[in-house]
């Protein structure tokens, strides 16, 4: 693999921003930023040293007959989009979860939520109807309103996308018995008090 | 997708901070515990790992350490003929900061830990210790080298060698530092120093209140309380612009990690102080008492009358002294080694 400094390829202190001489990279040890005085580690890798990507721009269609590119009817097709099927050129062909996806299936996914590697945020359903079964407790009373919302949190959710961490519908299931037990509790008070 | 945990750490209150590995990419993810946000740094594109000691460790030993050595010495100066109600709050509050004193020496050195990638530099919010740092490089390293392939330290140097860490003969903006553009300019190309002013009033008024501590201890009265009560305040205010100020200019070290030092041990005092006043009024509390009463009876109290108050006061006083001091003593040597620099 040849390397080569197109880009910056220098690495600055974190502290004060002064760049940093090579030798003491990679060396497994720590060093002081002739500057600041921080103490620093720096491992770098080659990515660092590697030029900017060529963005291809696409080839120009040469005869009449040959597939076009659906966003760029003046260019020849390249590919497939494996979601929608629509022809792409070289330029709007974009590799996402190891599939080939033209830009508006990416914009589609990223709003839909189905591709995970363009998901930046999710709720977590689970913990809110948790919390909203347990924290008030503190308040006994409030539990006649909180826990039906409780139960109706972790119902209406049971079925929509969580983290896209590993973790298990336990908090639904914890939600929804403690609300239970609390729906109960008040149930046998009114009984009590009716009797 | 499958992730493995690589660290985490709490940050600030209610929100904590995860570092996990794909199959790809690192995730980084914070959590309020009702949201998660996600960062992905791919691995083909991380270009370098930045790691640099941070003073927070030390700061929180020498929090947690004078908060043990402050219980203790309350502890015992409560224990008069067997256990009060201050010896036992002070024994359960010295276990408490005893056990935060060790899981913080457990973990080790601190830091703050930055991946650099093509689109810029993020700072890894989860690699806080310097142990966690080194545990997570040792399972990248081979899994990089394979998507990235291998560079020996001699490449490293051949392409990186232009560039130098001394200070700069060029001015910072023309380097391409950060912020450095947006900076007005500076006589001279140099970095202009921050003399340390607002460091070196916030240490003096510890010493003035160290001062006036020990003058509690010998005679309280309500004119020193008032007194101690002003420069206490004064402080805490100094303490939010000093700290603001570190955070953008370039301080010592040690006066940073003083400097926080001095505003826990502060706040840790008032909160101690505001216990004595109640556990040693306790009969004269009732519903619907004033603030201007429980500061009566605050001045009201005499330490010789009560060992364990005179002993919170010293520690107290020794305790703000030494900071202080310390912090001075780290300044002068800052400005020291500036003079030493310049040519």
């Amino acid at each position: 693999m040849t390397l080569t400094a197109l880009g910056p390829a220098s690495v600055s202190c974190s502290g004060c921003g002064m760049p940093l001489a090579g030798e003491r990279f990679n060396s497994g040890e720590d060093f002081r930023c002739g500057n600041c005085g921080a103490r620093l580690g720096i491992e770098v890798f080659p990515a660092l040293f590697r030029g900017a990507e060529v963005v291809r721009s696409g080839e120009a269609l040469t005869a009449t007959g040959e597939a076009s590119c659906f966003y760029h009817p003046q260019k020849m097709a390249a590919t497939l989009c494996n979601a929608c099927g629509r022809f792409l050129c070289t330029l709007c062909e974009t590799e996402l979860a190891g599939r080939c996806l033209c830009p508006s299936c990416i914009d589609k996914g990223r709003h839909n939520e189905e591709i995970e590697q363009l998901v930046t945020r999710r709720t977590l359903h689970d913990s809110l109807a948790l919390s909203m079964a347990i924290l008030p407790m503190l308040f006994f009373f409030v539990t006649v309103v909180t826990a039906p919302i409780a139960i109706y949190i972790a119902i209406h959710n049971w079925k929509r996308p969580g983290s896209i961490l590993p973790r298990s519908r336990v908090r639904y299931v914890l939600a929804i018995v403690i609300a239970l037990a609390q729906i109960a509790g008040w149930g046998v008070l009114l009984v009590r008090l009716a009797l | 997708m499958k992730y493995k945990r690589l660290a985490s750490s709490r940050c600030g209150l209610g929100k904590w901070h995860t570092l996990w590995r794909g199959e790809d990419h690192l995730l980084a993810v914070e959590s309020n515990g009702y949201s998660e946000e996600y960062a992905r740094y791919y691995l083909k594109d991380i270009q370098a790992i930045v790691t640099r000691r941070s003073s927070w460790g030390k700061v929180l030993n020498a929090v947690s350490g004078s908060l043990v050595g402050i219980s203790l010495f309350a502890g015992i100066g409560g224990y008069e003929n067997g256990p009060s109600p201050v010896s036992v709050t002070a024994g359960i509050f010295g276990v408490f900061f005893l056990l935060l004193l060790l899981w913080n020496l457990f973990r080790g050195p601190t830091c703050y830990c930055q991946v650099r990638t093509p689109v810029g530099i993020e700072k890894l919010h989860a690699l806080d210790r310097i142990r966690s740092v080194r545990k997570v490089l040792d399972s990248l390293r081979p899994i990089i080298g394979q998507l990235q392939g291998g560079i020996t330290r001699e490449e490293i140097i051949e392409l990186t060698g232009k560039y130098i860490d001394t200070p700069p003969a060029v001015s910072p903006a023309a380097l391409g530092l950060k912020g450095a553009a947006s900076a007005p300019p500076v006589a001279e190309n140099t970095i202009s120093p921050y003399r340390g002013g607002l460091h070196r009033a916030a240490f003096l008024l510890l010493i003035a209140d160290a001062g006036l501590s020990l003058l509690q201890m010998l005679h309280n009265s309500k004119a020193l309380v008032i007194l101690s009560t002003f420069v206490e305040i004064t402080f805490l205010c100094l303490a939010i612009i000093v700290l603001a100020k570190q955070k953008v200019r370039p301080v010592a070290s040690p006066a940073k990690w003083l400097t926080w030092g001095g505003l826990a041990t502060m706040m840790a005092g008032s909160v101690i102080g505001y216990f004595f006043m109640i556990f040693l009024n306790i009969g004269k509390i009732k519903p619907g008492i004033t603030q201007y009463q429980l500061f009566d009876f605050y001045a009201a109290i005499e330490p010789a009358e009560h060992p364990s108050f005179a002993t919170f006061l010293l520690a107290f006083a020794v305790v703000t002294a030494v900071i202080g001091i310390a912090g001075l003593i780290a300044l002068g040597s800052e400005k020291r080694s500036i003079e030493r620099r310049r040519p």
